[in-house]
């Protein structure tokens, strides 16, 4: 009874993903990324158009979440609470958020910061670095659910064959490669997952 | 009695039959959830979800809430801070009771 309990605690909590919506916001954030980041290895950097471009990585970073999360939020009212139901989960306290936010944008300022400086590890490595941190967030966030730890093993082995293919041209250039390929294969597992969802599930009665 | 034994005897009845149990383990985990989502996880028929939930009421463990989703109407439940503490109370209790249990039996296991 004891591991019903925590079946249905994790079973409650995998619900978000049970459309596949969140995933394909998530796949679509990436391929603007990886956009971004072609987009800085073909522009030089001290024209306006590079300047933007720079500017458009945190810009697109800080917003794309609550973007996403608006977007996903807007299409499940529209198709996942009519069909299976509404569930809402508890929300970090406010200032718990503010910590966190910005806690995270002064640590990736610091590391970025060392990494120019210092290259504790030769450039060409970084969609590999990329792809372990993707690997490890997507398996937290998949709470347990097996299409997260297969897509964290697709971020991880196109990062390791990024960093060892050693691509000519800009070092920027391979994390444009990670983001959009890595991007692609999360929409494609997210349109997947929802196709699968609305082939099984109808739009019910709620009363 | 032991205590094991006493133990499972006061068990917060409410939350110990199984339906009520499915139930308040997902309010456990969810801020709130609709009429819809239980109906569907829990399997129940619309007239027995209704009971149980009238009887998590009555205990205060559960609010109701009923307001509308554009022009449709929605039954939306959460958990009291008076459910979440029984039902981590609960949770602890049937935790320990099977802990001790394993542990009781353990021996006779090897011994045989």
């Amino acid at each position: 009874m004891v591991d019903e309990v925590k079946r249905t605690i994790r079973r409650t909590r995998q619900y978000w993903f049970v459309d596949g919506l969140a995933e394909m916001s998530a796949g679509l954030l990436f391929l603007v990324l990886g956009l971004i980041f072609f987009g800085q290895a073909h522009v030089p950097g001290r024209t306006a158009a590079g300047l933007v471009l720079r500017l458009a990585f945190p810009a697109v970073v800080l917003s794309g979440f609550w973007l996403c999360k608006q977007f996903v939020q807007g299409l499940k009212e529209r198709i996942t609470y009519p069909r299976t139901g509404y569930v809402s989960y508890p929300k970090t306290p406010r200032g718990v958020r503010r910590i966190a936010i910005v806690g995270s944008a002064v640590l990736a300022a610091f590391i970025a910061q060392l990494w120019v400086r210092y290259h504790p590890v030769p450039l060409d490595w970084t969609p590999l670095v990329e792809g372990v941190m993707t690997a490890i967030l997507l398996v937290i966030a998949g709470q347990g659910l097996r299409r997260f730890w297969w897509i964290g093993g697709f971020a991880l082995l196109c990062g390791f064959t990024l960093a060892v293919l050693r691509l000519p041209g800009p070092d920027i250039l391979a994390s444009a490669y990670f983001y959009s390929i890595t991007g692609l294969f999360i929409l494609i597992s997210g349109t997947v997952t929802l196709w699968k969802y609305l082939r099984i599930s109808r739009v019910e009665d709620n009363q | 009695m032991n205590t094991d034994l006493r133990d499972l005897a006061d068990v917060d009845r409410v939350i110990h039959e199984p339906a009520r149990l499915v139930i308040v383990t997902i309010l456990y985990a969810a801020e709130s959830v609709d009429f819809l989502y239980l109906l569907r996880e829990t399997g129940l028929s619309k007239g027995n979800m209704s009971t149980h939930v009238a009887k998590l009421e009555q205990a205060d463990y559960i609010v109701v809430e009923k307001r509308f989703r554009g022009k449709i109407p929605q039954t939306v439940y959460r958990l009291t801070d008076k459910g979440r503490t029984a039902f981590e109370a609960y949770h602890q209790r049937l935790k320990r009771i099977v802990d001790s249990t394993a542990a009781m039996m353990k021996p006779q296991t090897e011994s045989s």
